[in-house]
Parts: structure tokens; C-alpha cells; sequence
């Protein structure tokens, strides 16, 4: 009952934070240089087109009321049209979520699966000769540029050995091979379901690069974070309690120490994903994927305000949504969390 | 666990021979962390390249092999050249030679992370030691805004804001400074909280201190360690936070030389002047890596738990 | 009876960046099967340490540097660490200071009684849940069953620290450290679980080493009692005589120094001066700069032990010198 509460009262905490982001966000729409009606009509247009185009979209109505205007409107999922493509922005994000997506959840797959066992390991060397080139190792993660990492593998694995794909998500050839059916728009799934072992394979060499690419800050974090908690985890008094009574080593790291040391390292795994939103954009570039941070450079470019406005809104709800989750887990593993 | 078998040191319980009868070698605490620096080899190498890459900064003009090429002058006839005697690191797509601009890049890399720190310090820390010490209304309010600012990723703050204000370098600063000052009002307010509760504090009010003086005398020196180490982490962030707007072209503008800025000019060239990327990008690791290590090195000095 | 557990010349000492802490300096006590032993002393005095010692858990930096540590005849301190892993919790076992820090948080307290049971015998899962049900209410438990399903944190301290006695007792040690037991309680839990444990001990014939720096915990329930200054042993006796007839200047202190009702109304009597900082760098008697009856072959040399009786044992000179004040 105590964590029903607690969720009901961190959902509604983060509507709020929501709500203030539409403000800020509604915010810089307004402050925007140039006429967002005289945008949407193009660079020729006359003044009595852009007089009329304002009245139209309300341009000259109290601030207040446009805010209202601009609130219903999100609350309809209507977060306008990109002035490049003129299709509704809503529409541009969601049909570049699935790739996107995909990159994010393999990195984060590949960071967790490397990053905990790294800094469980990492701790035990403590003191020992070892530890130098185990915490060089992780530090090196959070330390490389990631743009320039992508370009790095794309020369050596791409250019020099030519084992692996520079660019892109699948082989262009593939559409008329082995199509990949499109059930759920993660072509890893999707190919698999289906059978489709020559595009799977495709599929994940494409991958490979860019989400290691992605995942190597992550790696390094997540390593550190486990690192540095699991060793104030085994200063800690039950820990001595545990060696006291002859408990093996083993049972106490992987268990009686790791448990506790995962709760923080939680809110850094939520911590890193957040980053890899924006580590995807880098990412994306480099490896031309066509995912939502290609479109977002794009957009940049163009300067293409509602697809600016809708993606920054987009992002950063689910951003929050993720913190969210982080903060629930968090307090439905940890029972002394006080749900107060 | 098996593996560390093989990088096991000496066992825990080693006996030590010694006089024990000997008083103890008394150490200040500066002398500790120099001492504890000096015996890390790891730790001794990134002060070293710190140090260094500040030299480059400041004497730019002076160790550059070729000054004014660094600074941007072009010098069409030597373009995409291979490292060679002439040009120890090849020369880029305008014919410049890379070493310079290596060591001019150095500039923005050094000056705008310490300026965008140091104003998240200054910033971030009253804000944090007020939210910290007074809790109610004020700390709400200050957590409120620094949550709402911490709920954009800060690269999408900093890109939204340099594109409403035109890309620059000092645009790009003041982008990140907006992104940066949230982190140090959380740490500080942490500390301040978990110290307000200790017992120094209460009895300290209880004789009457001014809240000012507790803050300033009793608080604030005992937050500047975890400052301290995470600005110096941070300093690496920041570095890789400008490299990375410029790569996209959101912070230093051409012709001046920046690291971040040259792997973008670089990537059309991949495939036949790989250097022109590369370098920079290794300069760039090796800086963050180095802050990245001093920062480390120090959180080990400052934690009285943790012995080396 | 022969003794269970003898410490001899134990030294220990930390490595500190400052420099080396000598903390014990030279201790040697024996306890035999079936007595509670007490080691009183104040915060500081190499008390906690030399228990942890016993079942060789001293943290990094810290090293025992000289001396042995008999155990049913067995040095300790020459035994492997898997050796030691099947004595620690099943032969000797320990009990903490603070209940709450020394229980897992994540873990149930019921599991945590499993792992020590899994870890020691062979019992199956039947087996085990029962003794533990069996021992949880030997240590005066209510609703074991829902201790049982609680985390550490539901619990009350005074239940904490009977779960810590149930994980203690449930293999069936032949000695269990106490490490001060009682500190962190309220005064009228302290009470309880002293008895608890001197019920547990006379009905199972097991044997306490109780670490405490409360003269009246020793008087509660010590056979016998040994006092530690500044990494040394002062003075050892059976408790009533040591409370009675103390012939260490700083157990005299000690006693002079509770403030007892019947001294209601004169002024506290504290022991002037503060405990050195680096007691392994003096030369002679490590209480000497606060001594009240120093003289001046007291700074030249360490005393060594002394027989008032058999089993009365004093460092002081003024023992062998048979002038002592009491």
C-alpha cells in the first residue's frame, strides 16, 4: 500500500516537472527570432500573407491564451508540423523511434553486461598490482570523445580490416534479398521472428559499431559507479559480519555485497541511458543511422522549430519517464527506502 | 575470481618488520597528497600532461613549429600532407600544419572549461549551502529549478540555446554554464545536509553562532573536498562537452583552431588523411584522461576509509 | 580445566600514511571452557582490535605483528584461511556492538540465519529452518515467525542483537567474543541480554570473551576480568577481587571514578592527563604521565607482570615492590 502511494505521488511530481517543461519550451517558441509564421510561409511571402498566416495561427492572441492553445494541443499529441518535411512532428518521431530505439537498448545491453561484472571485478583487485591497468580501463571509457570513437572503429574495423559495415542499418541490397517484415520496427526481433537469418546477421554486424560506439561511456561509468559503491559496500559492518561467520567469498561479493551495491549503481544505469539519448545523436551522425538524432541534426540545421520544440519536449518527457522508472525500481528492490 | 588469483599481491596479512619503538614520520596533508601522487605512476603521468597542455596553451605562439597556420592562415600548396620531418603530424585539409593546430586548440579546450566550472562553482555552491543548511520553502524551490534544468539533456539545452544565439564559442560557454551550475547545487546541498545534522553544527547554535557563520565557517570548508574532486572531473567533462559542440558546429568557429572542430573538417577526409582526425581526438582522450585520473587520485586522498 | 583460549605477547600494529600505530603492545590473557571473561577498557585502548584479532578480521592496515593465539591448543595465527573460514561462526563466533549496521539490510534475517547454518552443516532445508526456530527462541525471541520473514530494520535493537546471539549460537561454538554487546541498547535491554548470556553459557557450557569499557557489566556477569590501557594489559583477576582489592593505579582510578550515589555530593575524582597518542614509543610504564604513585623507575622500563596471588596479575612496580596503596 506504502508503494502504491509512493508511485501515485512520483507520477504526479513528474506531470509537474512536465508541465514546467511545456512552459519553458512554449517559452523559447516565443522568443524564436524570426516569425514562425513567416517560416512557415517561406522566404517569399508578403506581408499581408504573413498578417493573415498570424491571425490564422493565433499569433497575435494574449500569451496566455496561446499557451492554453499550445497546452491543448500537446495534450492532443499534436506538437505541430516540421516546416522541412511538412508532415506532423509527431509523425516524424515515432516512425524514427523503432531505430533509435534498438541502437539505445543493445548499447544498454552490452554497457550492463560488461559494465557490473568490470567494476565488481575491478573492486576485488583493490590494492593489488592489477588494479592500475583494470582502473585505467574503465576510466578510459568515460574519457573518449564518442563522436571520435565511432570515426576510430569505423577506420579500423570498417577501412583498414574491412570487417564490418561503415554506415547505416542494414545493406541496401537487403530490401529486395531477404526483406525484413516490419512487426514491431526493431529489425532484430523482427528478422528473427520471422526467420530471416540473412537479414538478422546484416542487421547485427550493422550494429555492432554504433553500439559499442554508444556504449563505452556507459561502460566506464557503470564500472566506476559499481566500483566505488561495492567497495564502501565491503567496508560496511554486515560484511564483517559475514566473513566473521565464515561465509564464502563468493556468496558475500555476488550476493551479500552486490545487492546492496546495485541500488545506486540503478540511478546510474537510468543515469547513463538519459546520456545516451544524446550520445545516440553523435552516434547517429557518424554512422548515418536513420534514427530520431539524425533527424533532430537535421532539424538543427534546417532550423526547423516545431521539429526542434517537439523533439526537445519528446526527449526531455522521456528523460523524466526514465527517471521515473529508475526511482520506482529503486524502491520497490530497496526495502529501507522510506516512501515518505 | 580465479583470474585474480593471478594479479594477487602480497596476502593481507603480511608481517612487518620494523622498530616499532620509532615515533611515526609525521606528514602534513599537503605532503600526503604529494607523496600518495608520486607513488602512483598513473596519477604522475596525467599531472605531467596537464601541466603540459597548459604550457601549450599559454605559449602557443612560442613552441608552435608553425604560429600562424595554428591561429588559421592557410597554405594551400601543403594540403592533406602525411606526417613527414616538415610536419611531424601531417597537415590538414587547408594545408595547416596539424602540430599547431594541435597546440592552439589547446586554448579554447583549457580556457572555456575553467571558465564554465569555475562559474557552476561559484553559482551552484551558495545556492546548494542555502537549499542544504535552511531546508522548507527555499530548499523546494531551489531543488524545483535545479530539478527542472537537470531534466533536459544538457546537450539539448546548449544546443537549443546556441542555435537562439548563434553559434560561438562564448555562446557555446555560456550554453554549458546554464547546464553545469544544477550539478554543484545538488552536491553542496547533499553535503550541507548531512552536515547540518552533525552534532559541530547544533552546538555551534547552541551558543548563539549566526547562521552566516556556521555556513561559512563550519559548512562550506568541509564541502570543498568533494568540490574540489568533482571539478576536476569535471574540467575533462567540460573538455569533451566543447569538443563536442564544435564537432557539430555549435561552438568554436573556423578559422581558430579546436580539437572538436577538426574532427568534424577531418571526417570527409577519413579514408585518405586519417591523421587529420585522429590527432585531435587523441588529444582530446589524453586531456580527459588525465583530469579524469588527477580527480580519482584525489577522491582516494580525501576518503580516510579507503587506504592505498 | 585446561584453557580454550590463550593469548600470548600479542602484538598489533597499523600501518598509517603518518606513520606505524602500535595499538596492542604485548597482551596475554587465557580464558578457560565454561567462564565469562571480561576485557574492560576505554574507547581506544586496543580492546575491539584485540578481539577481531582472535578470528584474524583485522582490516587493512592493520597487522598482527607478534604472538600467538591458542585456540583448544591450536596457534591461530599459523592456520590457512580456509582453516579459519570453518572455525569463524562455527567454533568461535562473534557478536558486534551495533546489531543494526551488522545484519545484512537487503536480507532477510530468517535467510541470513540459513546461509550461516548452509555454510557449517549439513542440514537440509527441514532441518535447518527448525533449528533456527529452535534457536531464535532460546535467545527469548517473541512471534519468531515473523522475525523470521523481517528485515533487519524492522526489528528493535534488543531484537537485533538476540538475532545476532541466534546466529552466534546456531553452530554450536565453544567460544563466542562479544565485542560490547550492550552499548548501543537502552539500560534496561543492557540487563537482559547480559543474563541471556549468562543463561546460554552456563546451560551449554560455553565460553564468553566479553569486551566492554562498563565496569558494571564486568561486575554483572564476568568470572573474570582483565584491564586494558593504552594496548596493555594492567591488571587481570577474577572480577569480585578486581572490584574489591584492584591493585593497578588505573583500575584504582576507574573505580574511584564511578560516580556512585553514596559519593553524592563531593566532587568527582577523573583521572588527570589524556591517553598517549603513540603508546608503542614509550619507554617505560605506559600509564606513568598520569599516575598518581609514579616515581622514577617507572619512565626507565615497561613492568612486567606480577603475582599478588595465583591468579591476581598486576604491571605495576609497586606490586613487586610490595607498596602498593590499597
Amino acid at each position: 500500500m506504502q508503494k502504491l502511494e509512493y508511485t501515485i505521488r512520483r507520477l504526479f511530481l513528474s506531470l509537474v516537472v512536465l508541465l514546467g517543461m511545456t512552459v519553458v519550451t512554449f517559452t523559447l517558441t516565443r522568443i524564436v527570432p524570426s516569425n514562425p509564421a513567416a517560416l512557415y510561409l517561406g522566404a517569399r511571402a508578403r506581408p499581408e500573407q504573413v498578417e493573415a498566416a498570424n491571425e490564422e495561427l493565433g499569433l497575435n492572441d494574449p500569451i496566455p491564451q496561446q499557451y492554453a492553445r499550445y497546452l491543448g494541443d500537446l495534450l492532443q499529441g499534436d506538437l505541430g508540423d516540421s516546416l522541412a518535411t511538412r508532415r506532423p512532428v509527431t509523425t516524424e518521431i515515432s516512425s524514427r523511434l523503432a531505430a533509435t530505439g534498438e541502437l539505445l537498448l543493445v548499447s544498454l545491453i552490452i554497457a550492463v553486461s560488461i559494465g557490473i561484472p568490470l567494476g565488481v571485478f575491478s573492486a576485488q583487485l583493490h590494492g593489488k598490482p592489477a588494479d592500475i591497468f583494470v582502473r585505467a580501463f574503465s576510466i578510459i571509457g568515460v574519457s573518449l570523445p564518442q563522436f571520435w570513437l565511432g570515426l576510430l572503429l569505423q577506420l579500423i574495423f570498417g577501412l583498414w580490416l574491412g570487417l564490418l559495415p561503415l554506415a547505416s542499418r542494414v545493406d541496401s541490397t537487403l530490401r529486395f534479398n531477404s526483406p525484413i517484415e516490419d512487426i514491431t520496427g526493431f529489425f532484430l526481433i523482427d528478422s528473427l521472428v520471422t526467420g530471416n537469418w540473412v537479414a538478422f546477421q546484416d542487421v547485427a554486424l550493422h550494429l555492432i559499431l554504433p553500439a559499442v560506439t554508444l556504449a563505452a561511456y556507459p561502460i566506464g561509468l557503470i564500472a566506476r559507479m559499481t566500483r566505488a559503491t561495492m567497495l564502501e559496500v565491503m567496508q560496511q559492518n554486515y560484511i564483517r559480519t559475514a566473513q566473521a561467520y565464515g561465509l564464502g567469498q563468493r556468496l558475500i561479493v555476488y550476493r551479500y555485497a552486490l545487492k546492496n551495491a546495485i541500488i545506486p549503481t540503478l540511478t546510474v544505469i537510468g543515469l547513463t541511458f538519459a546520456y545516451s539519448l544524446t550520445g545516440a545523436f553523435y552516434v547517429e551522425i557518424i554512422f548515418n543511422w536513420p534514427g530520431l538524432g539524425l533527424f533532430t541534426a537535421r532539424s538543427f540545421l534546417n532550423l526547423d522549430f516545431p521539429a526542434i520544440m517537439g523533439i526537445t519536449l519528446f526527449g526531455a518527457s522521456g528523460y523524466i519517464l526514465i527517471n521515473l522508472l529508475i526511482d520506482l525500481l529503486q524502491a520497490y528492490i530497496d526495502p529501507r527506502v522510506s516512501l515518505s | 575470481m580465479s583470474l585474480s588469483k593471478l594479479f594477487l599481491g602480497k596476502s593481507a596479512e603480511k608481517l612487518p618488520d620494523g622498530d616499532f619503538d620509532s615515533p611515526p614520520p609525521d606528514r602534513s596533508g599537503w605532503q600526503h597528497t604529494l607523496y600518495v601522487i608520486q607513488r602512483d605512476v598513473l596519477a604522475l603521468f596525467s599531472v605531467g600532461w596537464i601541466l603540459f597542455i597548459i604550457f601549450c596553451a599559454v605559449f602557443a605562439p612560442i613552441i608552435s613549429p608553425y604560429p600562424e597556420q595554428g591561429q588559421g592562415r592557410n597554405n594551400a600548396d601543403d594540403r592533406l600532407l602525411e606526417p613527414s620531418t616538415t610536419y611531424l603530424l601531417g597537415t590538414d585539409n587547408l594545408g595547416r600544419d596539424m602540430v599547431s593546430r594541435l597546440i592552439y586548440g589547446t586554448r579554447p579546450a583549457i580556457m572555456a572549461s575553467l571558465i564554465v566550472v569555475s562559474a557552476a562553482v561559484m553559482i551552484g555552491t551558495p545556492l546548494g549551502a542555502i537549499a542544504g543548511y535552511y531546508g522548507g520553502w527555499l530548499d523546494e524551490l531551489i531543488m524545483r529549478t535545479t530539478d527542472l534544468f537537470l531534466a533536459f539533456p544538457s546537450l539539448l539545452l546548449a544546443m537549443a540555446i546556441v542555435s537562439l544565439a548563434g553559434p560561438s564559442l562564448i555562446n557555446a560557454v555560456i550554453a554549458l554554464v546554464v547546464s553545469w551550475w544544477p550539478w554543484y547545487t545538488r552536491l553542496v546541498r547533499s553535503t550541507t545536509r548531512s552536515l547540518r545534522e552533525q552534532y559541530f553544527v547544533e552546538a555551534a547554535r547552541s551558543i548563539g553562532v549566526s547562521d552566516a557563520v556556521i555556513i561559512r565557517r563550519h559548512i562550506l570548508p568541509n564541502t570543498i573536498t568533494p568540490i574540489i574532486v568533482q571539478a576536476t572531473i569535471d574540467i575533462g567533462t567540460v573538455i569533451l562537452a566543447t569538443t563536442s559542440l564544435a564537432f557539430l558546429g555549435l561552438g568554436t568557429q573556423p578559422p581558430n583552431a579546436d580539437w572538436g572542430l577538426m574532427i568534424e573538417e577531418g571526417r570527409q577526409f577519413l579514408r585518405q588523411a586519417w591523421w587529420y582526425s585522429m590527432f585531435p581526438g587523441i588529444a582530446i582522450f589524453l586531456t580527459v584522461l588525465a583530469f579524469n585520473l588527477v580527480g580519482d587520485t584525489l577522491r582516494d586522498i580525501f576518503d580516510p576509509k579507503q587506504y592505498r | 580445566m585446561s584453557a580454550l583460549l590463550e593469548v600470548e605477547n600479542l602484538h598489533i600494529a597499523f600501518d598509517t600514511p603518518r606513520g606505524t600505530l602500535q595499538v596492542v603492545n604485548d597482551v596475554s590473557f587465557s580464558i578457560a571452557a565454561g567462564e565469562i571473561f571480561g576485557l574492560v577498557g576505554e574507547s581506544g585502548c586496543g580492546k575491539s582490535v584485540t578481539c577481531l584479532s582472535i578470528l584474524r578480521l583485522i582490516p587493512k592496515p592493520g597487522a598482527i605483528t607478534k604472538g600467538q593465539i591458542k585456540f583448544q591448543g591450536d596457534d591461530l595465527l599459523k592456520k590457512s584461511n580456509r582453516a579459519m573460514r570453518r572455525i569463524r561462526g562455527n567454533d568461535i563466533a562473534m557478536i558486534f556492538q551495533d546489531p543494526f549496521t551488522s545484519l545484512n539490510p537487503v536480507f532477510k534475517v530468517g535467510q541470513q540465519l540459513l546461509n550461516v547454518l548452509k555454510q557449517h552443516t549439513d542440514l537440509n532445508k527441514q532441518a535447518a529452518t527448525a533449528r533456527i526456530l529452535d534457536v531464535l527462541d532460546s535467545v527469548g525471541l517473541p512471534d519468531i515467525e515473523r522475525v523470521i520473514k523481517s528485515y533487519p530494520h524492522e526489528l528493535s535493537g534488543g531484537q537485533q542483537q538476540r538475532v545476532m546471539i541466534a546466529m552466534a549460537l546456531i553452530s554450536e561454538p565453544r567460544l563466542i567474543v562479544a565485542d560490547e554487546p550492550t552499548t548501543a541498547l537502552d539500560v534496561t535491554i543492557q540487563a537482559q541480554i547480559l543474563h541471556l548470556l549468562r543463561e546460554l553459557c552456563d546451560a551449554h557450557g560455553i565460553s564468553v570473551l566479553l569486551i566492554t569499557h562498563d565496569l558494571g557489566v564486568v561486575s554483572e556477569v564476568c568470572d573474570r576480568s582483565a584491564v586494558l590501557y593504552a594496548g596493555k594489559v594492567v591488571e587481570t583477576a577474577p572480577t569480585q577481587v578486581l572490584l574489591a582489592n584492584p591493585q593497578h593505579p588505573y583500575t584504582q582510578g576507574l573505580l574511584a571514578a564511578l560516580p556512585i550515589s553514596s559519593k553524592r555530593g563531593t566532587q568527582l575524582q577523573a583521572i588527570e592527563g589524556t591517553v598517549p597518542a603513540n603508546p608503542g614509543s614509550i619507554k617505560g610504564c605506559v600509564f606513568a604521565s598520569r599516575c598518581p604513585q609514579v616515581h622514577e623507575r617507572c619512565y626507565d622500563a615497561q613492568p612486567a607482570h606480577y603475582a599478588v596471588n595465583p591468579e591476581h596479575q598486576t604491571a605495576c612496580y609497586l606490586v613487586e615492590e610490595g607498596v602498593s596503596d590499597a
